[in-house]
């Protein structure tokens, strides 16, 4: 069985390019959510392996949705993906028990190591 | 040196490195830089913004005219230039300059010169210009890849 995906990111551009580079590498995305609530909500819907998960993004954020999604599931995997990298956020997240940081931009390889190193 | 040519001094190769970066690991793409950036002539259709904030604000902006941010975005996410929506090609310029922003944030952290940054917006529209009231552009850049063109330039605001 293939690793069920879940994106979660406000940006069109940034789901094409996730989706294909997962689906070449073999992964299923399972959904796709523009904004924080609708990952958290999904999450809970769709029960998937992984969580690739923006930071900024409006309604909710990344960090609040993945805090919630942590709440409900302390062994889910979420790997967050931003352009910033602020040390404020990348402690914040730790704190959450955020599996990964992924900063943008990244290419194929990044992208399929990150997920090797958590599953 | 005045407090405005130091930035420039340390931000114009963080600019350009960033740029080069971000294009390559995204899109497979290599920009080089064109050195006569007045005769370049480039068409700026649609441009990618962020306002950087710290000791001087910024403005910093990507413009580039269609055709190039078709070919960025369908390199980008493997979609053909023909299938690609407008609302697409804007997210994607607003990502490119969110991502160079992003990067050069990071290469000058731990600078006096460390910078927080907006949310990227895009400007779209055919013959317009960026216009700066009493200024000019602190730092301007172009690059070509594949032929086509595209510009980068920081304001002090």
């Amino acid at each position: 069985m293939p690793l069920k995906i879940l994106l979660v990111d406000d940006s069109p551009m940034i789901h094409n390019l996730l989706r294909k580079v997962l689906e070449k590498n073999g992964y299923e995305i399972c959904g796709d959510a523009k904004n924080g609530k609708e990952g958290y909500e999904m999450y809970q819907e769709l029960h998937p392996d992984l969580v690739f998960m923006d930071i900024s993004m409006p309604i909710m954020s990344g960090l609040e949705a993945a805090a919630a999604i942590k709440k409900i599931n302390s062994d889910s995997k979420i790997i967050m993906l931003s352009a910033m990298g602020d040390e404020a956020v990348l402690s914040e997240a730790k704190e959450i028990g955020i599996n990964l940081f992924l900063k943008k931009p990244f290419d194929e390889y990044k992208i399929v190591s990150a997920i090797s190193s958590i599953i | 040196m005045s407090d405005m040519e130091e930035r420039i001094q340390l931000l114009g190769p963080s600019f350009i490195r960033a740029m080069q970066d971000v294009t390559a690991t995204m899109s497979g793409m290599t920009v080089t830089e064109i050195k006569d950036c007045a005769s370049a002539g480039i068409r700026g259709e649609i441009t990618g913004a962020m306002v950087l904030v710290g000791g001087k604000n910024m403005l910093a902006s990507i413009s580039m005219p269609k055709e190039t941010a078709s070919l960025l975005v369908s390199y980008m996410t493997g979609i053909p230039t023909e299938k690609i929506i407008p609302e697409d090609l804007y997210d994607g310029v607003g990502e490119l300059v969110n991502m160079v922003a992003g990067q050069v944030k990071a290469f000058v952290f731990t600078t006096p010169y460390r910078f927080q940054l907006t949310s990227p917006f895009v400007i779209v529209g055919e013959g317009y210009s960026i216009v700066h009231k009493n200024q000019v552009a602190a730092f301007w850049k172009c690059f070509e890849t594949a032929g086509l063109k595209l510009q980068l330039k920081v304001y002090f605001m």
